[in-house]
């Protein structure tokens, strides 16, 4: 199962995934800086942002469904491992091509889902129930990130099909 | 209530399957709503229910905590509050144990983690005691153990995901959780000691530090104290909102570790990325909770449990006791924030029915999760040390997790008949 390991910061973001990565990066920092520049005009100036929480939302969201592209194309997805180091060879292989078309089909949905969303705001031109900015950009642009991570995942399983992704089928704790 | 059984079985057939967390959950609680009201309110509520999550403001409390966790982690605060901790307490027997075990006190009050924990205090502790002779066991035992307390101590994670799941108040949460957190520190000091006093050789004292060197190493934490005290005193004093003091606190922690040149652009951007990630691979579990919750709301089932607890004539204090030993049994094959986003949706319905607490539930809940870190055969904690000791059996391992397991079930029976461990601090906001 995996937890939080921010003191082992990894070193992906060395790879070729750099701009996605920076992109995750940069909202949640912005989220940060405006929560704390929120605060600060509020007591500082009595003058809080009226955008702020609304805006800290959305990027929330955009942190989420751009992180989860990350999450999935490093098979960084908690589960739960216990019957890891019972099934070896073959059958590990077979578990983990299942385990991806699960995944997959699960990414879809969710993209599918923010589509749907997407298409009623549109037509209905609904906007934030805080400010006023349309809902839709936000819905379409998690469906695309979410459909990016079904894509990564599927990648992720032609590899481990053709037998190029070793890492991918090992168990977890292999000291252990 | 026979969907929900169905749906349970399906459950854990994906998770033994090694399917996610949060898309088994997802899955389970998507096809339960449609048996129980059709496809279309199940496609409608899942859609709906994660629009709604991932750009609630509210859940923003959970990125800036962790995004505090990870500056944190790169200010390398956790050397000072060894420093520290070993300058008051190295000298005597099990000092360094102690040390250690005061240190994960005090960073897991800035990091709110508990594996992040056991990572950086087995790096700064572990050293130290191999180089006095300390047993293995107490050793891992110890930095394992003193891991657990990331869990509780706020501003932890757990109690953030708690509250966000029961719309339970998050600063309260993090304000119940300081008098057992301290509890822990204390017990867990005291299993030191009564183990050096069985078998003196498991932990030689170090040497004693002069009063100048204890004052000075005091005066090197003073980042630690005011981040926790500026996060607590704001939440307690109406401040800051939880998010609020998330924000300031990563802002601080950020601050602080410029001002000590611990931060160069490269880690700054690591530990950006990292909490970003973390977030939505949390978050990916929050939705399947979430949809898995509605599927056992619609079904019925708390209801019938609750009749069944009531029925069952027990008492308040039984039915915990039971759920304790369900939680601790649910422990050894699930742990951490896996296993509340898991019992959250059964439980707490029944705690409420029950009229139980829901700041006691919580706190509760997470000091049992504390203890599925290190129960085998999947305690999180034990396995990070593993890879840390590689010279050293897991059985080592275990056995010197031992003692501290026994004092966690110690707490948690305090906590059950003395609630105000957990609701004293709370009710004086």
């Amino acid at each position: 199962m995996n937890d939080f390991e921010e003191t082992e910061l990894s070193d992906s973001t060395e790879g070729g995934w750099r701009p996605l990565n920076m992109l995750v990066a940069i909202f949640i920092g912005l989220m940060m800086a405006l929560g704390a520049t929120d605060v600060t005009l509020r007591y500082v100036f009595n003058a809080p942002l009226s955008w702020g929480i609304p805006v800290i939302g959305m990027l929330l969201g955009l942190t989420i469904f751009s992180g989860l592209i990350n999450v999935t194309r490093e098979n960084e997805h908690i589960t739960v491992g216990l019957l890891d180091r019972f099934i070896t060879g073959r059958a590990r292989k077979v578990q983990i091509v299942a385990v991806y078309i699960v995944s997959i089909g699960s990414l879809l949905f969710i993209s599918e889902r923010m589509f749907t969303l997407t298409v009623q705001h549109y037509v209905n031109r609904t906007f934030h129930e805080m400010i006023d900015i349309y809902n839709w950009p936000f819905t379409l642009t998690f469906g695309v990130l979410t459909g990016i991570s079904a894509l990564f995942a599927a990648w992720n399983l032609v590899r481990v099909l053709k037998g190029k992704a070793d890492e991918l089928i090992q168990p977890e704790n292999p000291d252990v | 209530m026979f969907e929900v059984s169905i749906g349970m079985v399906g459950l854990i057939l994906l998770l033994l399957a090694r399917v996610p967390l949060g898309f088994s959950m997802l899955i389970v609680g998507f096809f339960g709503v449609a048996v129980a009201r059709g496809w279309s309110s199940a496609l409608y509520g899942v859609g709906t229910i994660i629009l709604e999550i991932a750009i609630a403001p509210a859940f923003v409390v959970l990125p800036l905590f962790l995004l505090m966790g990870a500056f944190v982690s790169q200010a390398r605060l956790s050397d000072d509050l060894y420093d520290a901790a070993y300058a008051w307490l190295g000298h005597l027997k099990g000092g360094l144990a102690m040390s250690t075990v005061a240190a994960s006190g005090g960073f897991a009050a800035v990091s709110g983690n508990s594996v992040a924990t056991v990572v950086t205090m087995a790096r700064v502790a572990l050293p130290s005691m191999r180089r006095y002779g300390y047993s293995d066991s107490l050793a891992a035992g110890t930095i394992a153990a003193g891991g657990t307390l990331g869990i509780l101590i706020p501003p932890s994670n757990a109690l953030i995901v708690y509250g966000l799941l029961t719309e339970t108040d998050v600063g309260k949460l993090f304000i119940a959780g300081i008098v057992p957190g301290i509890l822990t520190i204390i017990l867990y000091i005291a299993v030191v000691r009564i183990i050096v006093a069985i078998r003196p050789k498991s932990g030689p004292a170090g040497e004693r530090s002069s009063w100048p060197v204890r004052i000075r190493t005091l005066g090197r934490v003073w980042g630690v104290v005011a981040l926790f005290l500026m996060i607590m005193f704001g939440i307690m004093f109406g401040v800051f909102t939880p998010s609020e003091a998330g924000a300031m606190g990563a802002l601080g922690a950020l601050l602080f570790a410029i001002g000590r040149k611990r931060m160069s652009w490269r880690t700054l951007y690591l530990a950006l990325y990292d909490a970003g990630k973390t977030t939505a691979m949390l978050f990916t579990v929050i939705f399947g909770a979430l949809a898995l919750n509605q599927f056992i709301q619609l079904s019925g089932v708390s209801h019938v449990l609750t009749a069944f607890v009531t029925d069952l004539n027990a008492g308040t204090t039984v039915s915990i006791f039971a759920i304790l030993g369900i939680l601790i049994i649910l422990g050894m094959f699930v742990e951490g924030l896996a296993m509340i986003l898991l019992v959250v949706p059964i439980f707490v319905p029944i705690a409420e029915a029950m009229g139980i607490d829901l700041i006691w539930f919580g706190i509760f809940l997470v000091v049992a999760t504390e203890i599925s870190l290190i129960t085998p055969p999947v305690g999180i904690n034990v396995f990070v040390m593993k890879t840390m000791l590689k010279d050293v059996d897991l059985s080592t391992i275990f056995a010197g997790i031992m003692p501290f397991f026994a004092a966690d079930i110690f707490r948690l029976i305090l906590l059950i008949f003395f609630p105000a461990l957990a609701l004293w601090l709370p009710g004086l906001t």
